[in-house]
């Protein structure tokens, strides 16, 4: 059986995250130490480049080359940023991170500040993560007292800090820009790049993002080095990835997996299989701007690119699961409904593009549409990609167009033949009275909340379909197995 | 402790990890993540706490971790034997604190309704 390996989240679950004595007995400080003492700052950059470690927040840069033009910068003064903000729906990787492993990312923003010759680290976190604020002001300050952070760390020229700033759970303000101006006091808008926050950052100095599961990666490529990080995981993907399993699966939860790994894999043999033994119909990653994997790609390694390719993308680490009873034109219009609210409204494409996308799906899923709708939702989605400015419009668009590619039936049903097969899109459903099976027990009528059902009591009863709200009440109370949805 | 050197981290480091070898408590791992404390993951500790109480046992201590990840079966609780091996338990109720001890802890059995397919070396 294929197993998880556990690189960002080796601590979890095994250390005490506010044992400063448990990490330290978990090789914890020894890379910072290795890198103050035995390296130079440009060793650390080139260990890091060479390592192949990819940005886990989405986009999958590598880190070294970012860190490199961080070092290049002549600037009196620079930053480490944190990107703790995750606003990926039902994503809980870096939470869990900063949770149960709360000083190696404080570690590993040292290490990075080290590096790029900046004193001064900042963890961008939403404030709805209590618990984890908690424990890394805890952390600070107990590494503060151990000379691991602050001046002159453990005796040396080198000094940095880490403060906490924190977002109120905008999906926007994960954008890096954007959260650069949430920093700054600005509305959290994002800004055109480049430049980018490399060259100028926080306060118009070189900054480095990093999302917390790629500062978690840092420390073990430290002491293990290059050669060990690329034995796992792909050629051009090196290492693991978390991702929140989610959906319709047995064994819902976290967990890492090295790159390629195939996503029958991840489902049949981590994810304990589909929930209720029902039919594996997709799954989405990279959340809103993501897409699906289908059936035919379920032995498809995944990696950054091979995910690009059919369509998808890594993302942040959201994996949901879903079944046959999931309609596919519902599940974009679902992630469309995010977007929209989480849209800052900065630009034209996106706040009104994705709200007339919004209406067309609509229109699909309400019975509404004729064949022309396809090509305009096409055109539209092709348009909102181009004419964004930032990242969250410019894939906004990828669940609808992903869909679109794999699930072309399931538009097609909705919009020829008005029906939705996974009986999901309420406007398309029928409730009827089988007569052979009714014994008119009124039951149904009596629940009904519009009362479009009659019939005499012991005779066979009928809804008035142009009154019947869908509402499925019937359905359920009926006891007789008499009452269809179709 | 302020650590100004190299050399005061490696004895530090020495000192902790010495400590840890010769520490031969039986270690039950609690989930205390956002996850494993909405779950129940405090009232599960006060009931095994006063369940350790109850059978007399002093060479066994909770620690609070972080999340496993196994969040169909929240709360967990790991059980790590001085002389290696773990179990994994998952879906525990207070109740069940007695029970998860005599097998567990007492017994040291690797088996019982409780425990959890591990997912990862
Ligand atoms: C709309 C939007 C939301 C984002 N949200 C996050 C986020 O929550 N966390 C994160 O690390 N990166 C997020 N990113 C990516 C960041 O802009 C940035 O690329 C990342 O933090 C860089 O770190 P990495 O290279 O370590 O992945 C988001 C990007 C976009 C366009
Ligand atoms: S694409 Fe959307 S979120 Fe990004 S700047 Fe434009 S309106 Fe704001
Ligand atoms: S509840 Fe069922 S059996 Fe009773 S009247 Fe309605 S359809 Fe007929
Ligand atoms: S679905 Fe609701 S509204 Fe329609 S007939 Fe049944 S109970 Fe009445």
């Amino acid at each position: 059986m294929v197993k998880q390996v556990r690189i960002a989240l080796r601590n979890c679950g095994r250390v005490n995250p506010e044992s400063i004595e448990d990490y330290i007995n978990a090789r914890g400080y020894e890379a910072l130490v290795t890198c103050l003492f035995d390296k130079k700052p440009a060793d650390v950059i080139n260990i890091i480049t060479e390592s192949g470690l990819r940005g886990r927040g989405g986009g999958g840069f590598p880190t070294g080359i970012k860190w490199k033009a961080a070092a290049a910068e002549v600037s009196d003064e620079k930053f480490i940023i944190c990107n703790a903000d995750e606003g990926d729906p039902g994503a809980f990787m870096d939470r869990a991170v900063l949770e149960g492993d709360t000083h190696s990312v404080l570690e590993a923003m040292t290490i990075a500040g080290y590096s790029v010759g900046a004193d001064k680290g900042i963890i961008y976190i939403r404030a709805e993560y209590p618990l984890a604020i908690e424990r890394i002001k805890k952390a600070i300050e107990i590494s503060k007292e151990y000379g691991f952070l602050g001046k002159n760390i453990l005796g040396t020229e080198f000094s940095f800090d880490i403060e906490l700033k924190y977002g109120a759970g905008a999906f926007v303000c994960g954008e890096e820009t954007a959260l650069i101006a949430s920093i700054e006091g600005k509305r959290g808008e994002p800004v055109v790049k480049p430049p980018y926050p490399a060259q100028k950052g926080l306060w118009g100095k070189p900054t480095i993002v990093n999302n917390v599961e790629t500062f978690a990666n840092i420390c073990p490529i430290i002491l293990n080095g290059k050669d060990w990080f690329r034995s796992i995981g792909t050629q051009k993907s090196p290492g693991t990835k978390v991702f929140a399993l989610a959906g319709k699966i047995n064994n819902v939860g976290l967990i890492e997996i090295p790159m390629g790994m195939t996503l029958r894999n991840v489902i049949d043999n981590i994810g304990g299989g589909i929930r209720d033994g029902k039919e594996f119909k997709a799954v989405q990653t990279g959340g809103p701007s993501g897409g699906c994997i289908t059936r035919e790609n379920l032995d498809t390694p995944i990696d950054y690119d091979n995910l690009l390719s059919i369509g998808s993308m890594m993302g942040s680490g959201g994996m949901i699961v879903m079944d046959e009873d999931d309609c596919m034109v519902n599940f974009a219009k679902f992630f469309l409904e995010f977007t929209i609210d989480e849209s800052c409204g900065k630009c034209a494409p996106c706040r009104v593009g994705n709200k007339r996308l919004l209406e067309l799906l609509e229109k699909v899923t309400n019975g509404q549409a004729t064949e022309e709708i396809i090509p305009q939702i096409e055109q539209l989605c092709a348009t909102i990609k181009k004419a964004s400015l930032c990242g969250l419009g410019q894939t906004s668009p990828n669940p609808v167009l992903s869909t679109l590619r794999y699930f072309r039936n399931e538009y097609d049903e909705h919009i020829k033949d008005k029906k939705c097969r996974s009986k999901v899109c309420k406007a398309l459903l029928k409730y009827e009275i089988v007569p052979d099976k009714c014994n008119g027990c009124t039951r149904c009528a009596r629940s009904c909340p519009v009362q479009c059902i009659s019939g005499k009591v012991k005779e066979v009863h009928t809804i008035d379909q142009k009154a019947c709200i869908k509402c499925g009440v019937c359905y359920t109370n009926c006891k007789f197995n008499a009452i269809i949805v179709s | 402790m302020k650590l100004k050197s190299k050399e005061d981290f490696f004895k530090l480091k020495e000192e902790t990890v010495k400590k840890r070898a010769q520490d031969k408590d039986i270690k039950l791992l609690i989930g205390f993540g956002t996850c494993g404390i909405a779950a129940g993951a405090k009232i599960i500790e006060k009931a095994i706490e006063k369940g350790l109480a109850e059978r007399n046992i002093k060479n066994a201590k909770i620690v609070r971790v972080g999340c496993v990840g196994y969040c169909y079966a929240e709360p967990t609780i790991e059980i790590v034997y001085p002389e290696g091996g773990s179990v994994i338990l998952g879906n525990i109720k207070s109740e069940n604190a007695l029970d998860v001890i005599d097998m567990h802890i007492l017994n040291k059995s690797f088996e019982s309704q409780y425990v959890i397919p591990r997912n990862f070396e």
